[in-house]
């Protein structure tokens, strides 16, 4: 697929920009599960989660971090599952752990310390 | 004119000579007083003198009892071949019929009436007809309207809960590890998915109503996941399942939920028939195609019941449990697929069940096609998805508006409808596929892209064609979405 070396640029500034947020895309998700866990759940906080997750699980992909990815969307469909959510704290703790593993990869990728092949 | 008397009396005998009259004198009792036949030879039946005339031309005198002046009853039938003209002259006390032979004209003009009406008739009856067909097809319109609505209503009320017992007791196999009952309950849930997809399939396909929705598809991610669902099921029986698939499958472009569900019913059906050995699946790259074959050391099949097992609701073995459904329900899929589904079986020796795809290359993504000026609205709530799509639309020459939610997207349109939406199925205040409705309504000649990040809506139901006119599946590669995008644009023409 050609596409113009404009739109080369813009994608590799916006490609960097993706790179830059994933910190703070991880914290908010680490800091919403920490509060659940600290305080339970609640509609706000399940919401806010849901759709931390939701976005990364289709954004990560399109910007070639596969594993972040797929983490995410495995975290997703538990989240979207119609249950009690605190029955499912465990293996949501679980998920997030590997979530937040997902998360170092790609940002030691981003400051270059690791090479990834696509 | 004026002619001479001469003139006038040859013209009168000529007539008289060679024209058939009759001339009947009815007195003033209405009885035949005398009958004349000037020119030829001219006599009617059932006119006899002093009787009353024969019915036909009774009713004529009665029509015309009260005129004074000559009055002429054009085509009067007397017999089933003789028409004449009458003529009804009142002079005085008497009456004169003159009857004028018109058989001969009239005969085909007679005909050309009676024909004529039948035309008539049989124009009506058609038009009845069609009357009738158009409201039949009506109705067999809503009826399938109303069936599909049942069908997708149906869809999404039995996935929803088998998938929610689906992952529990993948939960409860996760913290329960080596625990029968979980496994137990799994099997039986992909058993009752299974069925119920079939059962769908088959109300799908009875109307001829397969609607494949094309994605790139890892099949060894498909392949995977065949391995990690029946494993334990092969265990269970004492069977080995072993999976022999290429290193580096390739991406397919095909139906993955539609492949899935036929191999889903391929190796349900080795596992359940076979009591020792092995249940293979294996997946081969050809040149191009991909081969898939499900193969097994079960009972086998006889040869005369080898047509049959693909029949609907024909089961060829009484034991086990299954609609009958599975296998014709492949059969179909694999067609609507691209392929064909073959069989080979032997009786004790096992049985192999195998089709093949076409392997779509990724050049075969049609890049033909030019989308400059086409207008889009892109309805996407992540920012950061929302500005990669901008970028490839824009540089494909496309007028990209924008916007990240459903409010947003319905105030945009309104001041300025675009050609085609693209829009994220969960939109943080509202349903990606409400607002397609919303804006089909707006401008019906809108196309429509739906994006989701698995081969169904988001919350687990199929995707049916009346929620947009296509889906997109995350994540989006760039030669993908201009395919899609290509492609629905084209099916508006």
């Amino acid at each position: 697929m050609n596409i113009s070396r404009q739109a080369m640029e813009r994608l590799a500034l916006q490609h960097e920009k993706y790179l830059d947020s994933l910190s703070a895309k991880k914290s908010r998700i680490k800091d919403c599960w920490e509060t659940i866990q600290s305080e339970g759940w609640t509609l706000d906080s399940l919401n806010t989660l849901r759709t931390e997750v939701h976005r990364l699980s289709g954004s990560a992909g399109s910007y070639g971090l596969n594993e972040l990815g797929s983490a995410a969307q495995a975290l997703d469909r538990t989240l979207v599952m119609e249950t009690e959510l605190s029955s499912l704290s465990t293996s949501i703790n679980e998920l997030i752990i590997v979530l937040m593993a997902a998360f170092d990869e790609a940002i030691e990728l981003r400051s270059g310390t690791k090479s990834e092949v696509r | 004119m004026s002619l001479s008397s001469e003139t006038s009396g040859y013209l009168h005998q000529e007539v008289l000579k060679n024209a058939r009259y009759l001339v009947i004198t009815i007195d003033k009792y209405g009885l035949v007083a005398r009958q004349e036949c000037p020119g030829s030879r001219w006599r009617m039946d059932g006119l006899n003198t002093g009787r009353p005339l024969p019915d036909n031309l009774h009713g004529i005198i009665e029509a015309s009892s009260d005129a004074t002046a000559p009055q002429l009853f054009p085509y009067v039938q007397l017999t089933d071949s003789l028409f004449a003209d009458v003529h009804v002259l009142n002079t005085g006390e008497e009456k004169q019929l003159i009857l004028q032979d018109v058989s001969d004209g009239h005969g085909e003009e007679y005909k050309l009436q009676q024909k004529a009406h039948e035309v008539s008739l049989l124009l009506e009856q058609q038009a009845e007809l069609n009357r009738e067909l158009a409201a039949q097809r009506l109705e067999a319109e809503r009826a399938s309207e109303a069936k599909s609505r049942f069908i997708a209503s149906m869809s999404h009320e039995f996935r929803s809960p088998i998938t929610s017992i689906m992952g529990h007791a993948e939960m409860l196999k996760n913290s329960i590890p080596g625990s029968t009952r979980t496994a137990a309950i799994q099997r039986a849930s992909w058993h009752l998915l299974t069925l119920v997809e079939n059962l769908l399939e088959q109300a799908r396909t009875g109307e001829g109503i397969v609607h494949i929705n094309r994605v790139p598809v890892d099949l060894g991610a498909v392949i995977d996941d065949m391995k990690e669902l029946f494993n334990l099921q092969a265990q269970s029986r004492g069977l080995r399942l072993v999976i022999n698939a290429d290193l580096g499958l390739p991406v397919v472009y095909t139906d993955e939920l539609r492949l899935r569900q036929v191999l889903i019913n391929l190796l349900s059906n080795a596992i359940r028939y076979t009591d020792t050995g092995v249940v293979e699946l294996e997946c081969k790259t050809l040149e191009n195609e991909v081969q898939f074959t499900v193969s097994d050391t079960g009972r086998g099949i006889v040869a005369d019941d080898l047509e049959r097992i693909f029949e609907a609701f024909t089961r060829v073995e009484t034991k086990g449990n299954g609609a009958g459904l599975g296998l014709t329900i492949s059969q179909q899929l694999v067609n609507a697929l691209g392929g064909e589904l073959g069989v080979e079986s032997a009786v004790g020796k096992g049985t192999q069940f195998h089709f093949k795809l076409p392997l779509h290359s990724e050049a075969d993504l049609s890049e033909e096609g030019d989308l400059g000026g086409v207008s889009i609205l892109l309805v996407e709530d992540d920012d950061d998805l929302r500005e990669m799509y901008r970028i490839f639309l824009e540089d494909w020459g496309m007028e990209v508006s924008a916007a990240p939610g459903y409010q947003q997207a319905l105030e945009k349109f309104r001041v300025q409808p675009s050609d085609i939406v693209m829009a994220d199925f969960n939109l943080p205040d509202g349903k990606g596929t409400q607002l397609v409705e919303e804006l089909r309504a707006l401008s019906p000649g809108m196309r429509s892209i739906l994006c989701t990040g698995s081969g169904r809506m988001d919350d687990g139901s199929p995707f049916e064609p009346s929620c947009a006119d296509a889906l997109i599946v995350k994540p989006i590669a760039a030669e993908y979405l201009r395919s899609v995008v290509l492609s629905t644009l084209k099916t508006g023409q």
